[in-house]
């Protein structure tokens, strides 16, 4: 049902885009001087079906509509298309909720998504404070991660600020994120602190290396790296041909921004935007290593790594330089992206508890299927809050202790990269 | 292109968002939806069509040159 009504809030949006256009169009008003009398009364007609309460309402889009739009928004009723999709969030939020059933356990989170579902600003933002009273901030994030994206989505449709509903589309359509819940702050804002082109340098690396090529020593090659750092791994297959293994770690705590691109900016741009420092690295990294043209990879990313390589694997160019046989995410929210080879085998490892995975708006096993050719591993994980939930040591407890089938088979996919590692190179990533 | 016949054009444009509309409509009876969403999709249907309709008017008026003359010109022409 919560499909059905986000394709009929799609299509209603269409025809308030559609109806938006016709309202703001140039041979209209052209029209009025000729024959006032009807031309009022038709333009009067459809500005009234479009913002008397309840109406059709406005649509925000595009460049030249978002001004009438904001105007036709503030002053007139609530957008129809906008009540639709958020029906359809709330089915998903009880879908969800019968797969969890503490969240409706615990009766603050109860009330924050009956306040949230409501339209009642007030009583949300009083349960979110006794919530992070009785749990502590990250523990908030913690209980509510499995329905975070729902709530965010919801809020941001049904709020007053108009800016901010893009990203309720994109939770309800599965729309890739362009700007934040909050307060609508576009993706360009946020990637202008993301400067730099990226440099990479050879480091020694860390003492230990795992050389097998499975996920699991993935995992540990992630754990063990710097800060700053990524690995490239030269490897024979078991069939004589050399392929690569990328390992791409995530977000380092610290300063917002930092020198290297494993920082809060690059991780928020890395998830909203296509293009970013982390990604140029990973490119200048391949480069210096000589990976030849049409070489085989495979991409194992935690975090903000994974999105990265996520942004890597979906750029055309890439993909004709290099074959992505395998990406493989670990804790990373790249389910609105689709990489450009189709014939790329991709995992994505999700703990239900993590909220970072949710940050595209959008869960990995969530009660939309976005790919059904990918392999989702979604688990539940509530006894650490974040960040401990979401570190890396803790996904690697996770795989050996509650997922080690789904780890097989993973380490069975990633058969052609197990035999002898040639080389294994650690760069550390700048972003200038 | 004639200002009536793309006036036209926008009718047409807005009786197919109208259709779309009441397609929206049957859906959202289809899988039981909040009645209230339904009485919205209904009333917008309905303003739509009118809207439409008006439109076409707009359009006739204009392809006939049948200008709304301002009242004081009325007045002028009886003084005469």
């Amino acid at each position: 049902m919560s499909n059905e009504l986000a394709k009929a809030a799609e299509q209603l949006r269409v025809a308030s885009c559609q109806l938006t256009v016709v309202l703001a169009d140039r041979d209209l008003r052209r029209s009025l001087l000729r024959s006032p009398r009807t031309g009022w009364r038709a333009w009067w007609g459809l500005w009234r079906a479009l913002s008397r309460n309840p109406g059709l309402g406005f649509a925000i889009m595009g460049k030249r509509l978002r001004t009438v739009g904001l105007v036709g928004t503030l002053v007139g009723g609530e957008s129809l298309a906008a009540h639709v999709a958020a029906a359809s969030l709330r089915a998903r939020i009880t879908v969800l909720a019968e797969r969890h059933p503490d969240l409706y356990a615990e009766p603050f989170i109860k009330e924050l998504i009956e306040a949230v579902s409501d339209d009642r600003q007030l009583a949300s933002a009083r349960a979110i404070r006794k919530l992070v009273k009785q749990r502590g901030g990250a523990g908030a994030l913690n209980a509510l991660a499995p329905v975070l994206s729902e709530i965010a989505g919801l809020n941001a449709l049904l709020d007053e600020n108009p800016f901010n509903d893009e990203a309720g589309w994109s939770v309800t359509t599965g729309a890739p994120l362009r700007t934040d819940w909050l307060f609508g702050i576009g993706a360009d804002v946020i990637a202008r602190f993301d400067r730099g082109e990226g440099r990479v340098e050879p480091v020694a690396g860390p003492s230990a290396v795992d050389l097998s090529g499975t996920l699991m020593g993935s995992c540990l090659n992630l754990a063990a790296l710097g800060p700053g750092e990524l690995m490239i791994q030269e490897i024979e297959g078991p069939d004589g041909d050399t392929r690569f293994l990328v390992i791409a770690p995530g977000m380092r705590p610290g300063r917002l921004s930092q020198e290297s691109p494993q920082d809060f900016v690059g991780a928020w741009c890395n998830n909203l935007k296509t293009e970013s420092t982390y990604a140029r690295c990973i490119r200048k990294a391949l480069a210096a290593s000589e990976v030849p043209p049409h070489a085989e990879l495979a991409l194992v990313g935690h975090s903000a790594g994974g999105a990265a390589l996520m942004n890597l694997a979906q750029d055309t160019h890439f993909s004709e330089l290099y074959k992505v046989t395998h990406l493989i995410v670990v804790g990373a929210p790249i389910d609105t992206k689709t990489p450009a080879d189709r014939a790329t085998w991709v995992a994505t490892i999700t703990n239900e508890h993590d909220f970072v995975p949710t940050l595209d708006g959008q869960l990995a096993d969530g009660t939309r299927e976005l790919h059904p050719g990918w392999y989702v591993v979604s688990f539940h994980d509530d006894a650490l809050a974040f960040p401990p939930c979401h570190a890396i040591e803790r996904y690697i407890y996770n795989l050996t202790a509650q997922i080690p089938a789904e780890c097989a088979e993973i380490d069975a996919r990633l058969a052609p990269y197990q035999n002898t590692v040639l080389r294994s190179l650690t760069y550390r990533m700048y972003d200038h | 292109m004639d200002l009536a016949d793309r006036l036209d054009d926008l009718a047409a444009v807005v009786t197919a968002e109208a259709r779309r509309v009441a397609a929206q409509a049957i859906v959202l009876r289809t899988i039981h939806a909040d009645p209230h969403l339904i009485a919205r999709c209904d009333a917008a249907q309905a303003d739509l069509f009118g809207v439409a309709r008006l439109l076409r008017d707009h359009s006739e008026s204009v392809r006939t040159g049948a200008r709304h003359r301002p009242r004081w010109v009325i007045l002028r022409g009886l003084r005469r």
